[in-house]
């Protein structure tokens, strides 16, 4: 097994007296590219966010979340705003309000160019005309001297990841990138986040709620809900093959967004919801945070759920998994159907 | 941006015309008979429609008001019967005081409350913040007269440090205006420091949750430091409006001011029109008046546009 | 999370109820008794300090009681801000509400009016109406009033454009109301809180307003007492009995603080979405 670039062990972040996430174990190897799914309100933003240090102020974070070999957890301000300007980028969901509206773009991505190192002016310049041109945004002189508001969203959004990958990263956390956008726009973005991953050899977490966005573009799903880790595993174990029954519900809820085929065409709606409604914060249920909405419920649900490795990368947290021999479109019981609507 | 200007110079035009008018009007309305302020009630009728005549008081409004505008563009806006001099040259030679007085004061202000509002935005959460908070509060009830008395009876008359009254100008000694406006200055600044300040930190704190000082965080800045580069500019934004509101007050604190510090601008210049009644100097005073207030508006304006290049855009696309 | 924090009894109504009652009670007081005349003169005592004996707070120049003249000026700063603010209010709020109801051209060029009025220091209003009509209380309460009707109208027309664009009116449109109806029955008191928090600002400054103008010699004039006569007598003396500046100052500083803060607490209690913008 190789060795990881991030290493998250009983993480807890807390605003108040409320838990918003709890995650035992997650790891992700260097150049992987693992996707945060799950409905709104699961914690997979704020999971994201406290990976690279930008949770709310309010939130407190405990646990362990070791990057390269560093613990991150604990880290003073400066610290951490030092390991993100080395080795981390973030595109945030709203390209329009991530941006300042009063700054030339071109100094914004010089900005991060910058804090990357000592570079002279016309090295700055170089190389933020170089990140132009990597995300392809067409003539960097003239555009670089507009302002946020006289972009259009998906060039908006290409300024964002410019900014990302200024310090050539070795982690890109992309919330939610597409949502903000035009459909029509949406699939260049995500091409353009697979091309730079690549090229540059960076690890991805890829923060989504479309199930078919994460399993094209991610090597590793994790499933949250209720700030909890619910299953984890390859993309296609998980969408063709889910143990968790939330998982499986929400698969079954949302075929369209399952499949790879059809996920551009659905990247931009919101998941369907399952059959009752995500309880408020510190509403949970003991045990299964899930087991009161979930139509497989046994009494062992209200303990805390055992996690189980299916394999040695797929592993869930379910009293009563689903077969693992079900898949989308196979000729499942009526059971499934049933559990469906 | 020149579109800005252009139109912003159209609106001051306008504006300055507008308030010549109403200062026009309302002197011709409340001002009551100037020929029998100047003869005395003993005078004969006679000898008052003489001195109309003369002063040009007989003709209509139309025509008196031209004279007057006329006047103003020639240099030549009569003379006070009272003490005899220029009204022209008068206000010239004291519009520099008055300026100097209400220029400084307002660029202190701005200055200190964008650096004690973001202060204490950046501590909301602890003792300090809030500390400052509760001083601006106090600064905006203290009224600019009583400050220069208290300064007046400390600084200068106990201590002795700088000088009570009177003004040297900046063309005799660049030292010596600053010891005489040093103390005027304070007393005008510090409710308006005050009213800033609050400001400043309220539109801080609006500003430190949004999305792009995140950003800046993530490309490598502490939160003071995303909050210091990206915020305070945008803050700030917001304040250039809340200073134009100031800009009234502002000038009115200035009248008093040089009362209190016997200094020779147009405030009390105005002030001793006022108590001889000479309405035609008054006329002119509160014209030239409301025209710095137009004037200062105008270059905040300006700077509201410099600032935030939507405001520019927003211009260029309704004029295209 | 910020309901919760709001409903808190907020600290500055508190402090500020308890400085304006101070100084509402010093200028009622000041109707039944004084500790002295407001004109005699103990001229045996003449700039007594603070602390002697029969003179709590001291005596002026003349030998007149410095907690007397206090007192009496309370009462006329009192007079002169409720007299000036509800003299603007009513026309101001109806300037305003008729602005916010009217169509875009009408409203646009009030709204420009009034910010053009509000540009205008309300001392240099004063000061060319007391060319004209000499000093006096009555001077000043015009003067004020005049500066504070562009005021009231201002922070009128947002909010009551705001409860004019909600479902209610127009259901109530739709059930015939005519517009006056509607601007009374359903906008005024949706926007009283707006209007009662702006009254509380415009009280201080108010009192302000009239000690500046008094201290000038075009406010209130003998025999009538008012705050900045006696800042003005002071500062003859400021070198020798600094005392006379500084109490009633404090005193002035602090009413006008309670009235500021006043302000502020009815605006976290009554308008939790602070539509209340403070244009002083």
């Amino acid at each position: 097994m190789q060795p990881s670039l991030l290493t998250i062990r009983d993480l807890t972040v807390r605003i108040g007296t409320h838990e918003i996430v709890s995650i035992d174990e997650l790891d992700l190897a260097p150049g992987r590219r693992l996707g945060l799914v799950g409905e709104s309100g699961s914690g997979k933003t704020m999971t994201a966010m406290s990976i690279v240090g930008l949770q709310p102020r309010e939130a407190t974070v405990t646990g362990s979340i070791v990057f390269d070999g560093r613990e991150l957890v604990g880290l003073t301000d400066r610290q951490f705003a030092d390991v993100r300007g080395a080795d981390m980028g973030v595109v945030f969901q709203d390209p329009l309000r991530a941006l300042n509206p009063t700054m030339r773009v071109g100094k914004q991505i010089g900005e991060a160019v910058r804090l990357t190192g000592d570079l002279s002016r016309a090295e700055v310049k170089a190389r933020v005309h170089d990140l132009m041109a990597q995300v392809q945004l067409p003539e960097p002189e003239r555009l670089a001297r507009r302002y946020p508001h006289q972009l259009s969203g998906g060039q908006r959004q290409r300024v964002l990841i410019a900014m990302a990958i200024a310090s050539r990263p070795r982690l890109l956390v992309a919330d939610e990138p597409t949502t903000a956008l035009d459909v029509t726009v949406q699939k260049g973005i995500l091409e353009l986040i697979d091309e730079v991953s690549t090229e540059n050899d960076m690890s991805v977490i890829f923060v989504s709620h479309s199930l078919g966005v994460v399993r094209k573009i991610s090597d590793d799903v994790a499933v949250l809900y209720g700030g909890r880790l619910v299953e984890m595993g390859p993309g296609a174990a998980i969408v063709d093959r889910p143990r968790h029954r939330y998982t499986e519900a929400l698969i079954e809820a949302n075929p369209d967004h399952a499949d790879p085929e059809q996920a551009e065409a659905v990247i931009g709606q919101p998941l369907t919801t399952i059959p009752g409604a995500v309880p408020a914060l510190g509403n949970f249920p003991s045990g299964c945070r899930f087991r009161d909405r979930c139509p497989h419920h046994l009494d062992e649900c209200a303990d805390e759920p055992p996690v189980t490795r299916q394999s040695d990368q797929h592993r869930y947290a379910c009293w009563n998994p689903a077969t693992a021999a079900v898949g989308t479109g196979g000729g499942s019981g009526g059971e499934r159907d049933g559990a469906a609507r | 941006m020149i579109r800005l200007v252009v139109r912003k110079t159209a609106v001051l035009l306008a504006s300055a015309l507008a308030g010549s008018i109403v200062v026009f009007v309302l002197m011709r309305l409340l001002g009551g008979d100037v020929a029998t302020v100047i003869l005395g009630q003993g005078s004969t009728p006679e000898a008052r429609d003489a001195l109309r005549a003369e002063l040009g008081l007989d003709r209509s409004w139309p025509e008196q008001y031209a004279s007057w505008i006329g006047g103003l563009f020639r240099g030549d806006l009569g003379q006070s019967y009272a003490a005899g001099y220029d009204i022209f040259d008068e206000i010239v030679a004291r519009l520099g005081l008055t300026l100097s007085l209400a220029l400084i004061s307002l660029a202190v202000s701005l200055l200190l409350g964008v650096i004690a509002g973001t202060y204490s935005a950046l501590h909301s959460r602890d003792v300090r913040g809030g500390f400052v908070d509760v001083v601006a509060q106090l600064g905006i009830a203290i009224p600019p007269f009583w400050v220069g008395l208290l300064l007046i009876s400390f600084v200068a008359v106990q201590l002795g440090w700088l000088p009570s009254g009177g003004y040297i100008p900046w063309s005799e000694s660049v030292v010596g205006a600053l010891r005489t406006l040093a103390l005027p200055l304070v007393a005008l600044s510090i409710a308006l420091t005050g009213v800033f300040t609050r400001f400043v930190r309220s539109s801080m704190l609006d500003v430190l949750g949004e999305d792009y000082i995140r950003t800046a965080m993530a490309k490598g800045r502490t939160w003071r430091g995303a909050a210091i580069r990206h915020g305070v500019r945008n803050a700030a934004i917001p304040l250039v409006t809340v200073g134009t509101l100031q800009l009234g007050g502002l000038l009115a604190g200035t009248v008093v001011i040089e009362s209190v510090f016997t200094l020779p601008g147009l405030g009390r210049m105005l002030m001793s029109a006022v108590t001889g009644r000479e309405a035609i100097v008054v006329q002119s005073l509160a014209f030239v008046i409301i025209l710095v207030i137009l004037v200062l508006n105008f270059l905040l304006d300006i700077a509201y546009g410099l600032l935030d290049p939507r405001i520019t855009d927003a211009e260029g696309a309704a004029r295209a | 999370m910020h309901s919760r924090a709001r409903r808190r009894w907020p600290v500055q109504l508190t402090v500020g109820a308890a400085l304006v009652g101070v100084f509402v009670a010093l200028g009622l007081v000041s109707l039944v008794w004084t500790p002295y005349d407001v004109e005699s003169l103990d001229v045996a005592a003449r700039l007594a300090p603070p602390g002697t004996d029969g003179h709590l707070l001291g005596t002026d120049r003349l030998g007149r009681d410095v907690l007397t003249q206090i007192m009496v000026g309370a009462r006329n700063s009192l007079l002169v801000a409720v007299v000036s603010t509800t003299a603007a209010l009513v026309p101001g709020v109806l300037v305003g509400l008729m602005t916010a109801a009217s169509g875009r051209a009408v409203r646009e060029t009030l709204s420009r009016a009034t910010d053009v009025a509000l540009a205008l220091p309300g001392i240099l209003i004063a000061l060319v109406l007391a060319t004209a009509l000499g000093p006096g209380n009555a001077t000043t309460m015009i003067a004020i009033t005049a500066w504070f009707v562009p005021v009231m109208a201002r922070v009128t027309i947002g909010p009551a454009r705001q409860i004019l664009a909600r479902e209610f009116v127009e259901a109530a449109r739709a059930g015939g109301r005519g517009t006056w109806f509607i601007l009374m029955r359903h906008v005024l008191p949706n926007i009283g809180p707006v209007i009662i928090v702006q009254t509380s600002l415009l009280f201080a400054s108010a009192i302000l307003i009239e000690a500046a103008l008094s201290y000038l010699g075009v406010g209130a004039q003998r025999p009538t007492t008012s705050w900045g006569m006696v800042f003005n007598e002071a500062q003859a003396v400021v070198g020798e009995a600094p005392s006379l500046v500084l109490i009633p100052g404090v005193i002035m500083v602090v009413t006008v603080l309670g009235f500021n803060l006043l302000g502020d607490g009815l605006r976290a209690v009554l308008d939790p979405r602070q539509t209340t913008k403070a244009v002083t």
